[in-house]
């Protein structure tokens, strides 16, 4: 049975997402602002390597996986 | 306790094949190398466990975890993803993956496609993966809840011998679906943030066939607490997770951070809080040094139990497995990444420490003086190549 406070958490987490969804209207930059955006450190798909090694890691020791992408490949760590 | 230590190396390629649409290759050799606990429970006399077919015997001395035996856990994974861009603010990016180890092989596909807006500051993407796994235990798969036979043969460590006594085994496989939807927006000119959702739906063969629940003795006396026997574990063939991801990154002009936090549930039990830190710290001549800290915090599995007592009814699943236990993680580690040429170079070495949250209340008799959650603590040491042409 899910308990209230684990729904209070969900909804929670929901707004915080939505309330950035809706403050994205007004954001972002101009195509001669990339700069910083433009280095491979700011990508978001920047570690995928290393984060597919520590997925497989934290798989043989914690009950949770995934959750970030799968866009480098699958982990097979299931 | 020093238990699993973890070694990887990978060789990832990426190429260009005309503009708009990409290539890449990565190949990974990691090896998880130590014991693991195999769930029953420590007592003060020793013990011997079986794999499915009485063979593959190992003991453990009183007083100790039992850990299941010589574990040498090497993965060979190959992956592939192709990238195509479909005008000027849509791409589409498909990959292959496949992964086999000791006993254990995966098939995967996914597809994804991502779209931009507002000039290029919002992305939004949307794929979904599917994955066949097989497991091919030694000694085969045993009953769910089945007593553990006891030992035939001389109890050598090697779990081979069960390969030996002329099983053949059953294979068993599962088949899991991931759905993923994420929001990527630019905050402004140094920083970026990243929302996702997905959905992983599992069915299959999902228990662990080394492991064990142990039934423990409750009668008052001498031999109270400890196990009467051990059963092999049973989990549910489905399981439905769900998450919600949220990053930022900001860029200070040298240096860099990286925050996440994803919060996961399912229909298990399992509700997980991830926390993440990463500060790149940019050093002369392209190098660079990396701090990262991990936190994580777990609730059990509903069909956790560390034990069950001979008057407890069997439940339809039970498992002891600390994976599936309330727990706290950290893990805290550094990286180092230097360019050579068209190619970069790293190594980064973590340490994670995994304590349970169980106060152990439930423990009768000689339980009470073993350590029923003893701490988790592993070293990674990852070594990465990369190259663009």
């Amino acid at each position: 049975m899910i308990q209230a406070k684990t729904w209070g958490v969900r909804a929670g987490a929901l707004c915080v997402l939505l309330a950035l969804c809706q403050g994205c209207a007004g954001m972002g930059v101009e195509p001669w602002e990339r700069d910083l955006l433009a280095k491979p450190e700011m990508t978001m798909s920047a570690e995928t390597v290393e984060l597919s090694f520590d997925e497989h890691v934290y798989f043989s020791k914690e009950a949770s996986s995934g959750g970030r992408g799968f866009a480098g490949g699958g982990c097979g760590c299931n | 306790m020093d238990r699993v230590s973890a070694l990887e190396t990978v060789v990832s390629l990426r190429k260009e094949l005309r503009e708009g649409q990409n290539l890449g290759l990565k190949i990974v050799y990691d090896a998880l190398t130590g014991a693991s606990g195999n769930g029953a429970v420590p007592s003060d006399v020793p013990q011997t466990f079986t794999g499915p077919s009485g063979g593959g015997s190992y003991s453990t001395p009183a007083g100790e975890t039992p850990l299941d035996g010589t574990f040498k856990d090497t993965r060979v994974a190959a992956s592939g993803t192709f990238e195509q861009s479909l005008g000027s603010d849509t791409r589409w990016t498909a990959g292959a993956n496949f992964s086999t180890e000791y006993d254990y092989r995966s098939l995967g596909v996914s597809s994804s496609l991502a779209r931009d807006f507002d000039k290029r500051n919002t992305t939004l993407s949307g794929g979904f993966s599917i994955s066949w796994d097989t497991i091919d235990p030694v000694g085969g798969v045993p009953d769910p809840l089945a007593v553990m036979l006891a030992a035939t043969g001389g109890g050598d460590d090697d779990r081979d011998d069960d390969e030996e006594e002329g099983e053949e085994g059953d294979a068993e496989s599962k088949v899991i679906f991931d759905g993923l939807l994420s929001l990527t927006q630019i905050v402004n000119r140094s920083t970026v943030v990243m929302v996702a959702a997905s959905v992983s739906h599992q069915s299959g063969y999902m228990t662990d066939p080394y492991k064990f629940v142990s039934i423990v003795d409750e009668a008052p006396g001498a031999g109270q607490g400890r196990p009467l026997e051990h059963r092999y574990e049973r989990r549910p063939d489905r399981r439905t997770k769900k998450s919600l991801f949220a990053e930022a990154k900001h860029h200070f002009g040298h240096d860099m951070i990286d925050l996440s936090y994803r919060y996961l549930w399912d229909d298990w039990g399992v509700t997980s809080h991830t926390a993440e830190l990463r500060y790149r710290w940019a050093l002369p001549k392209g190098h660079v040094l990396q701090p990262h800290l991990r936190a994580y915090r777990q609730e059990a599995a509903s069909f956790y139990h560390r034990f069950l007592t001979a008057s407890d009814p069997l439940p339809t699943y039970a498992s002891a497995d600390y994976r599936l236990g309330k727990m706290d993680a950290v893990t805290l580690g550094l990286k180092y990444a230097r360019p050579i040429g068209p190619s970069t170079v790293s190594v980064r070495v973590e340490g994670y420490k995994q304590l349970s949250r169980d106060n152990g209340d439930e423990a009768i008799g000689v339980l009470r003086d073993m350590d029923l959650y003893p701490a988790v603590d592993a070293v990674m040491v990852h070594l990465g190549f990369s190259r663009q042409w």
